[in-house]
């Protein structure tokens, strides 16, 4: 037996499951266009009440762009902490730790269903869609860029997920640090392009991983991350992915046995 | 190791570290500065288990049992100690020895709720990586000891609880583990669906050579399935024996009936124990369990003025009530 046939039955039963849910996902996949919606509207009247042509290095439809492209890629973050924490409270945890599979690779590979149909039918005709309308042309080595991109957005985000719902060990609620890291991951391109920001704010934003979530892809995708730039993106993200890897195995490492599960 | 041993536990210890809360408005005030407490779940546990029997791991709610069957299957690390299953150590090789063993949790099912039950079964066919026709071989039996024929096409939500606790059977026990553990596998159900359940289970046993360990605090359930018994209180192991040998050595009450012959004479049973009864030749007597076997009471009940006699065992949970205040008593 191989290891990935043993995940596969996972992902096979997970799928199914998900069908189960069919119309409270395609309720949420809704719920992702309201944001870029409300973006639009509110940089319209923006644009509409001045002469400028651009703001901060943006056109108006490179700023649509942007956010459409910011909001798309948010269907391909990882929300693991909540499922993690809940199995973790309520002890239901230890039915998982009965099996013989690992707890952190059933985690990420429960992830990925939803990332795959997320990419197929949020994700790509969103970009498509932005990018026939917007008029932007990508060279091979941008797409392959922002693929890259794509890939480390759902790593980090699994694993920066991963680490909270595991706190959830030592901690009584993990609601306060999910709080900030989204407010972190706002600050880092959610709300407006870095570019927005000072200077001294951008470097900062720069070397956190949090400019994975927003900034960095949609940035990429509009052209305003390019060349020297993109490759220290990139290079920092990757670095990021592999650091929070690390800490993400050794964490869960030194924490499984820590577990408190209900029953005396 | 042993060859024939199961499991072996050696001084397993585990704390559990909880805060405190004080009540009241000064409490309210001081529960920013939490006042941590420890409690010994589980205290310098030893014990072995041979291949092929039943034991029942009986204790009262928060007695520890929980927390020794995580130690020994892995879920949680033991402060000290240790533990081999078949050899292997359950915290840092929990993957190779979840492949050997099958557990069953009461309070934590491993069906999936949305899906049908074959759903479920089906991932433990992957899961486990059984064989395709060995799988529905032994499916098929199991529905069928199960009498779950009707249901198991059913999604797992529209299921009454025992019908739920069986499939989780089913589930952990599709692998044809060498050993299964069940943490209080009938909470919640009700005297019929139980009894359902144990007749499968000693059909199994009947079938398949598996060791069982049960962590229950139905003292019925003991009595029906083990065949030995490790009693927790507090977090330790207080007694690990025979069901029968620990009515002895508490000294529980028994009852011996006696029909005696007509014209029999008196023959003064008083000595024995209370009378409780006495009516015509019918007579009942309430006696002390230790003394029973006595040469005198055996002459007597098997002598020719006696017709018909019988013993009746105390019930388990009165010897197990007087058996925890002797042994705290004892502890001081």
């Amino acid at each position: 037996m191989t290891m990935i046939s043993k995940y596969a039955s996972f992902m096979r039963i997970n799928f199914k499951s998900d069908i189960y849910y069919i119309y409270s996902y395609l309720l949420s996949i809704l719920a992702y266009a309201a944001y870029p919606i409300l973006m639009l509207i509110v940089w319209s009247s923006i644009f509409s009440g001045t002469t400028a042509t651009s703001i901060a290095g943006y056109s108006p439809i490179a700023l649509y762009a942007y956010f459409f492209v910011a909001y798309a890629g948010a269907s391909m973050q990882s929300g693991v902490s909540e499922a993690i924490s809940s199995d973790i409270e309520s002890g239901s945890i230890t039915s998982e730790l009965i099996l013989p599979i690992s707890y952190a690779i059933r985690q990420f590979i429960d992830s990925l269903p939803s990332a795959f149909t997320n990419f197929s039918f949020v994700f790509l005709p969103i970009v498509v869609l932005t990018a026939v309308f917007a008029g932007i042309s990508m060279s091979w080595f941008t797409i392959a860029a922002f693929a890259l991109e794509i890939f480390l957005l759902f790593s980090i985000s699994f694993l920066i997920e991963f680490i909270i719902g595991v706190s959830s060990i030592y901690l009584v609620s993990t609601g306060g640090i999910s709080s900030i890291i989204t407010l972190l991951t706002f600050l880092s391109g959610g709300v407006l392009p870095n570019t927005f920001f000072p200077q001294q704010l951008q470097t900062v934003l720069q070397l956190l991983p949090f400019n994975a979530y927003y900034y960095n892809p949609a940035a990429t995708f509009t052209g305003a991350l390019a060349g020297t730039a993109l490759l220290n993106a990139l290079v920092v993200e990757s670095a990021w992915a592999l650091a929070l890897f690390v800490f993400a195995t050794v964490y869960w490492k030194m924490s499984r046995g820590k577990i408190i599960a209900v029953g005396g | 190791m042993e060859k024939n041993l199961v499991i072996e536990a050696y001084k397993l210890s585990k704390q559990f570290k909880s805060f405190e809360s004080k009540t009241g408005e000064k409490g309210l005030l001081t529960s920013l500065r939490r006042r941590y407490v420890y409690k010994k779940a589980v205290y310098d546990v030893t014990f072995t288990m041979k291949k092929g029997e039943f034991v029942a791991l009986l204790g009262k709610n928060g007695a520890g049992k929980s927390t020794l069957v995580k130690l020994l299957v892995g879920i949680i690390k033991a402060d000290s100690g240790e533990a081999r299953l078949f050899g292997i150590d359950p915290y840092s090789e929990r993957v190779k020895l979840a492949m050997n063993i099958g557990v069953v949790l009461g309070a934590h099912e491993q069906m999936w709720e949305d899906l049908a039950a074959i759903d479920t079964f089906k991932l433990m066919e992957g899961v486990y990586g059984i064989p395709k026709t060995a799988f529905d071989k032994r499916l098929s039996y199991f529905i069928k000891v199960f009498n779950l024929e009707k249901v198991y096409r059913k999604q797992v939500r529209q299921m009454s609880l025992g019908e739920r606790m069986k499939c989780n059977f089913i589930a952990s026990m599709l692998h044809m583990p060498k050993l299964v553990i069940m943490d209080e596998p009938t909470i919640g159900m009700d005297s019929q669906s139980k009894s359902s359940l144990f007749k499968a289970l000693q059909e199994i046993r009947k079938r398949y050579d598996i060791t069982f360990l049960l962590a229950t605090n139905m003292v019925e359930e003991a009595e029906e399935l083990a065949d030995r018994i490790l009693l927790m209180d507090e977090g330790t192991l207080v007694y690990d024996g025979l069901p029968r040998e620990l009515i002895k050595l508490v000294g529980g009450k028994k009852e011996v009936e006696i029909r005696l012959r007509k014209g029999a004479r008196n023959m003064n049973l008083g000595r024995f124990g209370r009378i409780i009864a006495h009516k015509g030749d019918y007579i009942k007597l309430e006696m002390d369990g230790r003394r029973i076997k006595g040469k005198k009471l055996l002459d007597l009940l098997t002598s020719d003025n006696v017709l018909d006699y019988s013993i009746s065992e105390p019930p388990l949970d009165e010897v197990l009530n007087k058996f925890y205040s002797l042994s705290r008593k004892r502890l001081g």
